[in-house]
């Protein structure tokens, strides 16, 4: 959509009014103006929320994107360094207007900065001898970004997939490089989101993109995260995870849902929603959830951080708990699953003709007869992928069930800085 | 401002309110001490109970300003200070010593008679439990080199670094005058963590609990890298005996032919292997001479982590990270390549909240009578706020200058 204003994830949902104030001094721009336009007052009052979500302690991004239709000439990338947000009417009257400011600073790059993304780190840790030499590395960003550099190799393969509003380039191979590595392009302003994973909070029956670190306390099937290949929420009714994929330019549901347990073979369910969930981090990069579950018995809790990368079909996930328990997954159809190394995918094409990839870092013990997991012996912390083969067995390249095995274990840190052309 | 260090000289200092009654300012005199408690203790507190709850507790040394300004070193002030002034010892050791041996011989006489540990003889004075002492027989117990020479004339503070540096030994003397001692090792931990897995985890803009860690909220992390610290050889020259290790290989002169930038040191070890061993270890210290500071928002970072323990560090732009695949930790959802270092030093605020007292010097029932034991001075004391820093990577002083080698 268009909008008149946008300032990071600001104003990509509910559009944003033209500021009415911009003042300009040295690299330091304030901006303000009125929120008025959005329809009800729930919805003023979640965008005053997110404005005030662009900076401070739970600001998410160090750089973001701002785009404006009042003067066009001044987009470019700016560091949010601090907002403010002033009702001038009652909260929940119809009229009410929410006077707002933000304070900027322009980054010398202006439209066209250097976008560095910084990745250093190695596979996650596992038992299955997977070592950053021997499985392919896995680097996204937006297809539109020119000039992209990063390191000297010769054995990249750069394929592509194609998002909800855009499509993304997919860089895998490349043995160690990219675990140490600065890749650097040029990122247009307008692709800046493109293929970025978000989280989403149901606001009035619309999904709303959340701005930095803070979320409203809300049911667990109100909050979603979605990168525009594949959303994760969660089903209180079965108290599952659901996954869907953006498959062909549309979004379709995996048939299968998948339940944690904690006992083992016996596969005792968790059998509750998370009490909580909070956003652990939140940029174009990564975002990360955490879901909290008073499932376990005495004192104990269960955390669980969901977490999904630009361009990934894979949900990185993990469990930790202060008791040790035989963790695990289960799928919530009896369809049979094939084995791979440190992990399984469904046999068949499932209804939408798509299949899930399950596996764990961790020892574990699997079923195929109808594809389940879970650690051999207890322990406090069990990481684990749910990923996505689009198309099933008709993938090929990037997308085979091996391949989203593999760009799971890719794990370096990444961060994104932009700075000087 | 306390600025805790590990096996180093501590030191702190504070502020009164200008309004502090004259009568509490002329309380707390030179070489009375200090106690910090994390939150004010009420009640007719005597030395043993208040020094027990303490986080910290040293000598003033200092006073200033209207006699509202004390500043001072902490516990191992009564083993020697910085000039070399202290309790000497004015008896020769020789070697092949254990460590209890050095110990008992360091502290023989001067607990029982109180001459060489002034200040910490009243009520039970330093402790030495025995079970501090490293297991005999274990190989750390005794020296690995014979180092042979007299150290008469030093301070019981000196001798100790010189020992314990020597024989792989960390020790610690706490508030409430307990000496403890460990073996060196990775396996070491004064307050959060265990064996290889450290408690804290210092990571940029991304802090916070998990189920097994801690992030403390980073403000600000840097690495100091220093060249001129580190050679590209070291060599241990003795009376008979001389030995090189390479520390960093490529050190290129003008014209990019290899090039040596070699250390000299010289020591007290008298056979060829020790020398070898000597020159080995020496080079293992300087390969990480970088230094790591930390600026964390915490209200006490000593509740998590005190000076000696390992963190987990990680930061892409100053390249903090593991060296090895299959290091690292999940941390908040995240696997993150962290590599662990140690905390030699960290410097906190006396913040509102914190107890803090003046202790007198001696005992008031046979020396200064008219004195209460322990007077509470939270009232007067100005309260600090600012953020807590941390020293990571190597300490600020070489191993040599532990070993009392160069």
């Amino acid at each position: 959509m268009t909008t008149s204003l946008q300032i990071g994830r600001l104003g990509l949902d509910i559009d944003m009014e033209a500021p009415m104030r911009w003042e300009e001094s040295g690299s330091r721009v304030t901006v303000s103006g009125v929120i008025s336009a959005p329809a009800t007052a729930a919805e003023k009052l979640w965008q005053a929320e997110q404005i005030l979500n662009l900076a401070g302690p739970t600001r998410g991004e160090l750089a973001v994107p701002v785009i404006s239709t009042a003067w066009p000439e001044r987009d470019g990338w700016y560091e949010v360094m601090a907002t403010e947000v002033s009702p001038e009417r009652g909260f929940t009257a119809g009229d009410n207007r929410l006077g707002w400011s933000a304070t900027m600073r322009r980054i010398r790059g202006g439209k066209q900065p250097r976008y560095e993304l910084r990745r250093l780190g190695y596979p996650i840790d596992n038992d299955h001898s997977i070592t950053r030499s021997s499985y392919a590395g896995f680097l996204c960003y937006p297809a539109n970004a020119t000039a992209p550099d990063f390191g000297d190799d010769t054995t990249w393969t750069i394929g592509s997939r194609s998002a909800e509003g855009g499509s993304v380039a997919l860089v895998t191979g490349g043995g160690t490089v990219l675990y140490d590595t600065v890749a650097s392009l040029y990122v247009p302003l307008t692709d800046a989101y493109i293929g970025a994973p978000k989280v989403e909070v149901s606001v009035g029956g619309s999904w709303r993109t959340v701005v930095g670190k803070d979320i409203r306390l809300t049911t667990a099937d109100l909050v979603r995260i979605n990168n525009g290949l594949i959303r994760a929420s969660w089903d209180t009714t079965n108290h599952r995870l659901q996954i869907e994929a953006y498959v062909s330019g549309a979004w379709e549901a995996l048939e299968d849902e998948f339940t944690f347990t904690t006992g083992g073979a016996t596969l005792t369910p968790f059998g509750t929603d998370p009490s909580t969930i909070t956003v652990v981090r939140n940029d174009a990069s990564r975002v990360t959830i955490q879901l909290l579950f008073p499932i376990l018995s005495g004192q104990h809790r269960a955390v669980m951080f969901l977490s999904l990368r630009r361009g990934d079909r894979n949900v990185l996930g993990s469990i930790k708990s202060s008791s040790s328990r035989q963790f695990g997954i289960t799928t919530s159809t009896a369809a049979a699953a094939t084995t791979l190394t440190s992990g399984f995918h469904r046999t068949a094409d499932d209804a939408n003709g798509n299949r899930y990839v399950i596996c764990s870092p961790r020892t574990f013990t699997g079923d195929l007869t109808f594809g389940t997991l879970y650690l051999n012996s207890g322990s406090q912390s069990f990481p684990f992928g749910i990923g996505v083969e689009a198309g099933g067995t008709a993938a090929t390249g990037v997308n085979t069930a091996g391949s989203v095995r593999s760009q799971y274990y890719a794990q370096p840190g990444e961060q994104i800085y932009v700075s000087l052309p | 401002m306390i600025n805790e260090t590990f096996m180093r000289l501590d030191d702190w200092s504070l502020r009164l309110d200008p309004e502090t009654p004259l009568s509490v300012r002329k309380e707390c005199r030179k070489r009375d001490q200090v106690v910090i408690t994390e939150s004010r203790i009420d009640g007719d507190l005597d030395r043993d109970t208040l020094t027990r709850a303490a986080l910290f507790r040293g000598p003033i040394l200092k006073r200033s300003n209207q006699m509202t300004e004390f500043g001072g070193a902490g516990m191992e002030w009564f083993l020697g200070d910085a000039a070399g002034y202290g309790p000497l010892i004015t008896w020769s050791f020789l070697a092949n010593r254990t460590w209890a041996n050095w110990v008992s011989r360091i502290t023989s006489g001067s607990i029982e008679t109180g001459a060489g540990w002034a200040g910490l003889t009243y009520a039970s004075g330093i402790d030495i439990p025995a079970t501090v002492f490293p297991d005999a027989g274990a190989t750390d117990d005794g020296f690995p080199y014979s180092v042979v020479g007299g150290y008469n004339y030093a301070t019981n503070r000196e001798l100790l670094e010189i020992i314990g540096g020597a024989i792989g030994v960390e020790w610690d003397i706490t508030p409430d005058g307990i000496f403890q001692a460990v073996g060196a090792g990775s396996g070491n931990y004064w307050q959060g963590g265990s064996g290889s897995t450290p408690l804290v985890v210092i990571m940029r803009g991304h802090e916070g609990r998990d189920i097994n860690l801690i992030g403390l909220e980073v403000v600000d992390l840097d690495r100091e890298e220093d060249s001129t610290r580190t050679p590209s050889d070291v060599a241990v020259l003795s009376d008979s005996a001389y030995a090189s290790t390479s520390v960093e290989a490529a050190w290129r002169d003008v014209v990019g032919d290899s090039f040596k930038h070699l250390a000299l040191e010289r020591s007290t070890a008298d056979t060829s292997a020790d020398v070898a061993s000597l020159a080995a270890d020496r080079a293992e210290a300087l390969q990480t001479t970088d230094n790591y500071r930390a600026v964390v928002r915490e209200w006490y970072p000593g509740r998590f982590i005190k000076p000696g323990d390992y963190v987990w560090a990680f930061d892409d732009i100053c390249e903090i990270n593991s060296s090895a695949e299959g290091e690292g930790i999940l941390y908040r959802g995240e696997w993150v390549a962290a590599d662990t270092l140690r905390c030699y030093g960290i410097r906190w605020a006396i913040r509102e909240g914190m107890g803090v007292y003046r202790l007198s010097r001696g005992d008031p029932a046979t020396y200064e009578t008219d004195r209460t034991e322990v007077l509470d001075i939270t009232d007067y004391v100005l309260p600090e706020d600012g953020d807590c820093e941390l020293i990571i990577g190597s300490p600020e002083q070489s191993i040599a200058d532990i070993l009392g080698l160069s």
